[in-house]
């Protein structure tokens, strides 16, 4: 314990031997007073020895606490760890402030103050508590992911760090300690150089789930070190709010997924569409059952927002359920008449809650008024006599795309159709050309020469889907080398193709997989579809883990599969790359025979474009690309995007005429949404290791200043001299000694001769009449 | 008998003893006097006072034959008479060191307004009350014709003056008392400080030295187990002697209104007792408490047994208790005798 006085502190607690002395004082010898009766006063004595005793010691004990509390009080102590404010060195405070998702909490409704305003307000207060004369400096790091430091280097212009907080706004992204905590490093130890600087750092946040999830934290708690004594004084002060305990209720839209990953207008009406929306629920409230209202749009903007432009869904959460998926249809009303907009996503909103950014998510959603597709084939038409054994792969894929025409006399580019064909020369293939399809069927890859396998790379790569069939000869399959090298991906084809023998000349396909989004709509008929599939030759190879198998005859041998360009393991990009290892020919496989042809192609071609183009789909904290080709959709008052998307929103991105050429979209980092409050116990010892801090503290956020002085910076650190209670509770002995000795000292026995009466007269009083009258006599 | 008054003045004031002439102190039962006089004696003989008729026996004498008897009954009866004597008071006087106690000042209390008592005390002990007291007694008694004898008692019977109603009596009475060492520091060899009384062995050796019935005064403050007083009253009924108890007390005794120094007050017992510092507020009502039970039971003693009892505050003059008492005393008897 320190005291602000010491040295009046020492003398005043020197008082507390005055009871004591005083006491001794009058027990010391004196003069003794002879008494008679001491029969009685023995007798007394004995009979209330203890009672007296007992007195005796409480009020030495109310005199001495008294004075002990008074003597502490004069000397105005502090409790452990305490310094006086008016003492302390010059500082560097560093106000990490939490602005992501979980601070936007509002406990109190709608119309209430969020967390993070609560935490400005106390950060002003901290501001207000520094003295610039004095050396003061500070600075301020926002906590949202990634963390960003406002102001390069604590500023002594406390009134300038006091504007930059100001402007300070949430964030939809999560809380970023980690990051913090680096930024944090830097100031801390250029006050450590400077020895006559401390550092401090306050922790402003609400310390929900949301910000500080301590399951995904444990890793950096058991990690962190302990300062150790050598950098003790180099190592920073931490304080931080409590932790907020208002329950807060908190449903979040985790994902939106449409079943179909685009929308071909042509022959449609649009009213059919469904989308997978998961949600999921925070707070204490898990344990009841809940109802949500989930409404679902597909709109380009234009929309206004009245109740019949959206599809509704109840969504129920069973008591204790905390995460509910639902198949939710989806409006798509704006598009019935209308030509299909440049930019369109799906929209998905909840009623408000606690938080409101993460009760909307917007997820980038293509709608086309057709396909364009190029079959990479030579221009030859198959023999009419030969009738369907002389189909080649692209009369069979053509055929599959286009089922309603024959191979023969349809007009396979027509405007209407939803799928426009178109046959391309695979020796002589153009950029331009290319970049008039959508996807590209190459089904004589012997035929593309070396220099258009870059070409078609660079098609998938902009989002255009290539699908590659087994060349239908007999030899060396040599273009796989020029295919492999040209998109990356990390395939290994056998040389040649296989043709099985007797006395198992076919084989049978055993195995899709549905769980891929490209053939994901064909679902549990798949299992049915497959069966009848057999193939008398394929070509084999081992996907190394790269990509995904679609359909398979074993284990090891697919028959389809799909990767993106550049392989799995690259950076997420565009395109997607789909290969047949089994030409979709008669002398292969009856596979263009069988009913799973056409839904197996067309799933191909309407998944596989949408997964090509790709969705620019972001959580908000991500990095953006080109930002400044970025135009605010939605909030409209959401301006740049700037190269860090901290807000969630929607953005166009244009091209140098201005024309969009895609939506970006960025949401709410959900893994922030969780509302539940955390216990301080379990809090401190991440906190104290976040920063490898010296000295910890709590600081109470709503605490009201006392006086017209705030407290918040040394809530416990610079903690006020605890005088006061002390000297209520020296007054309050006194009162109490005051009390004791008016009873102990019996001071209410009023010594009055009337109460001795009776004495004498038991002897004499009593017969004072009878002598009266004998004195008379 | 002059310088006793003037020892005695010292005790006893003017008034008080002019007053003394006009009290009758009789005994209250039968006493066994020497010499006729106005109390009653058990010999039964031919005195003044009738008493019974009882029949005729050969060789009585025929004097005492009452003829009216005869003559209505035809039979012989003899007269007795009670016959009246004088009796013997013995005064004991409690000269243990309690005794020496006394709050009151010896200028106030003194009848000569002396500020000082012979052995230069200023202060009136409640064995100077009992000097007084017993100086009274004795005087009445004298004044009767009856003989007075005194004893002074601690844990022993420390004095004796035989009994008699001589003119001299009296002064020896004063004299003796006033010039006891009763106080608390007494010369080596004199005193009877520190010592606490023992009555039972006061009674015991009083009547081993008489054998008629008396009256004994017992003056002192009763400070002492009430069982050993019980145990000497019942050898006093056994003796079938008359007791007038005198309970000799100060005020701040019987208030304990004793003043309260900060760190309380330190007592010092005068019979030994070891020294006591208190709280005088803290214990008084204990002590009240004690007192009270105390001086209840001792009163009840002596009173059941027939008893006088007496409570005397020095801070009182005597006349008017003493007063107080002969005429209740006589009172009681005349009543008994009706």
């Amino acid at each position: 314990m320190a005291f602000l006085n010491p040295t009046l502190a020492f003398a005043a607690l020197a008082c507390i031997a005055a009871p004591i002395i005083i006491h001794l004082l009058f027990r010391r010898k004196r003069k003794p007073m002879e008494w008679g009766a001491m029969k009685f006063v023995l007798e007394a004595f004995k009979r209330h020895r203890k009672r007296l005793r007992l007195e005796q010691i409480l009020l030495l004990a109310a005199r001495t606490l008294a004075v002990l509390c008074l003597a502490l009080a004069v000397g105005r102590p502090m409790l452990a760890g305490a310094r006086p404010a008016d003492s302390r060195r010059a500082q560097d405070l560093t106000i990490v402030i939490d602005n992501s998702l979980a601070s936007q909490a509002r406990t109190g409704g709608a119309a209430s103050e969020s967390e993070l305003a609560t935490a400005k307000v106390h950060a002003a207060r901290m501001l207000d508590e520094l003295d610039s004369a004095r050396g003061d400096r500070a600075t301020i790091i926002t906590l949202a992911s990634p963390a960003e430091r406002l102001l390069s280097a604590p500023s002594a212009d406390l009134a300038g760090v006091r504007r930059v907080l100001d402007q300070i706004e949430p964030a939809d992204s999560g809380a970023d300690f980690a990051g913090a905590a680096a930024l944090t490093r830097d100031t801390s130890q250029g006050a450590a150089a400077d020895r006559a600087r401390e550092s401090t750092i306050a922790v402003l946040s609400p310390l929900r789930a949301g910000s500080v999830d301590l399951s995904r934290e444990v890793s950096a708690r058991e990690g962190a070190a302990k300062p150790s004594e050598s950098d003790g004084e180099a190592a920073p002060t931490l304080i931080a709010t409590l932790p907020t305990a208002d329950n807060a209720e908190n449903v979040a839209i985790v994902s939106v997924d449409p079943l179909r990953s685009m929308m071909i207008r042509a022959g449609q009406d649009g009213s059919t569409q469904q989308a997978r929306v998961s949600l999921r629920r925070f707070g204490e409230g898990i344990a009841k059952a809940a109802s949500v209202q989930l409404r679902v749009r597909v709109t380009d903007g234009r929309d206004s927002d009245d109740e019949k432009s959206w599809a509704k869904t109840a969504v129920r959460f069973a008591a204790g359920e905390d995460t509910v998926t639902v198949l939710a249809p989806v409006a798509m009303r704006a598009f019935k008449d209308e030509a299909a907009p440049a930019a369109s996503w799906i929209e998905a909103r909840i009623d408000d809650d606690a938080i409101a950014s993460d009760n909307i998510f917007r997820r980038p959603w293509k709608v086309r008024e057709q396909l364009r597709i190029g079959v990479l084939a030579p221009s030859q038409a198959p023999e009419p006599s030969a009738g369907p054994a002389g189909y080649s792969s692209a009369d069979w894929l053509t055929l599959a795309l286009a089922p309603a025409a024959s191979t023969r006399g349809v007009k396979l580019d027509g405007e209407n159709e939803p799928i426009r064909i178109s046959r391309m020369d695979p020796a002589r293939l153009s950029a331009s050309e290319l970049s008039a399809i959508d996807a590209a069927f190459i089904t004589r890859p012997d035929l593309v020469d070396a220099p258009s396998w870059p070409l078609l790379n660079d098609f998938a790569r902009r989002g255009g889907l290539l699908v590659v069939c087994v060349a239908p000869n007999e030899g060396a399959q040599r273009w796989t080398d020029e295919f492999v090298k040209a998109t990356g991906i990390a395939w290994v084809f056998d040389r040649e193709s296989t043709a099985f023998k007797a006395p198992n000349p076919t084989r049978t396909l055993r195995g899709a997989n549905a769980d891929q989004p490209i053939i994901a709509a064909l679902g549990a008929d798949l299992s049915e579809l497959i069966k009848p599939v057999v193939a008398t030759r394929l070509l084999g190879v081992d996907l190394k883990g790269d990509g995904a198998w679609l359909l398979r005859f074993d284990e090891h041998q697919p028959m389809l599969a799909s990767t993106r360009p550049g392989g799995m393991t690259a950076s997420a990009g565009k395109g997607l790359i789909v290969a047949f290892f089994v030409a979709p020919e008669l002398n292969w496989t009856n596979l263009p025979a069988m009913p799973l042809m056409v839904p197996l192609v067309q799933e191909i071609v309407r998944q596989g474009v949408g997964l090509a183009s790709g969705s620019v789909e972001l959580v908000a904290g991500a990095t953006l690309e080109a930002p400044d080709d970025l135009r605010a959709v939605e909030p409209k008052d959401a301006g740049a995007a700037g190269a860090v998307a901290r807000r969630a929103g929607l953005w166009r991105r244009v091209d140098a005429r201005g024309v969009t050429k895609d939506v970006v979209a960025v949401n709410a980092d959900t893994r922030g949404s969780s509302t539940l409050t955390q216990q301080k116990s379990q809090l401190e010892p991440f906190l104290r290791n976040w920063v490898r801090a010296r000295d910890f503290a709590w600081s109470d956020p709503t605490a009201p200043a006392q006086g017209g002085n705030s407290n918040a910076l040394g809530a416990s650190r610079h903690s006020p001299p605890i005088d006061l209670p002390l000297l209520i509770v020296g007054l309050c002995l006194l009162i109490a000694d005051v009390f004791f000795s008016r009873i102990f000292s019996h001071a209410t026995v009023r010594i009055d001769r009337a109460e001795a009466g009776p004495i004498q007269r038991s002897g004499s009083g009593a017969e004072s009449g009878e002598s009266s009258r004998g004195v008379a006599a | 008998m002059a310088s006793a008054a003037t020892e005695a003045s010292l005790y006893l004031h003017p008034q008080t003893l002019a007053r003394l002439s006009s009290f009758e102190l009789r005994a209250k039962m039968i006493v066994e006097g020497l010499s006729s006089g106005q109390h009653r004696s058990p010999y039964q003989g031919f005195s003044v006072e009738f008493a019974q008729h009882r029949p005729y026996s050969p060789g009585d004498d025929l004097r005492h034959l009452d003829w009216k008897v005869f003559a209505r009954s035809d039979k012989l009866h003899l007269k007795q008479y009670q016959q009246e004597t004088n009796f013997d008071l013995i005064v004991m006087v409690d000269c243990s060191g309690s005794m020496s106690y006394g709050s009151r000042s010896f200028a106030e209390a003194s009848g000569a307004g002396r500020d000082k008592s012979p052995d230069g005390r200023t202060h009136w002990s409640k064995f100077d009350h009992a000097t007084a007291l017993a100086a009274a007694l004795s005087y009445i008694t004298l004044r009767q014709g009856d003989r007075v004898g005194l004893e002074m008692f601690d844990e022993r019977v420390r004095l004796v003056l035989k009994r008699s109603s001589s003119q001299g009596t009296w002064r020896q009475i004063v004299g003796a008392l006033s010039s006891h060492p009763a106080r608390r520091t007494p010369a080596p060899g004199e005193g009877s400080a520190n010592r606490s009384s023992d009555l039972r062995r006061a009674i015991d050796e009083t009547f081993a030295q008489i054998t008629n019935r008396c009256i004994l005064a017992i003056v002192s403050d009763f400070f002492m187990d009430l069982d050993m007083i019980k145990e000497a009253l019942a050898r006093t009924r056994h003796a079938q002697a008359d007791v007038m108890a005198f309970q000799i007390m100060d005020r701040a005794e019987l208030e304990f209104d004793l003043k309260e120094n900060s760190g309380g007050v330190l007592l010092e017992g005068l019979e030994g007792e070891s020294m006591l510092r208190i709280d005088p507020r803290a214990i008084r009502k204990g002590y009240l408490e004690a007192l009270e039970e105390h001086n209840s039971k001792l009163r009840a003693l002596l009173r059941g047994m027939g008893y006088d009892y007496t409570l005397v505050n020095t801070h009182d003059f005597l006349g008017p208790a003493l007063a107080q008492f002969v005429s209740r005393r006589n009172a009681q008897i005349k009543k008994h005798l009706a």
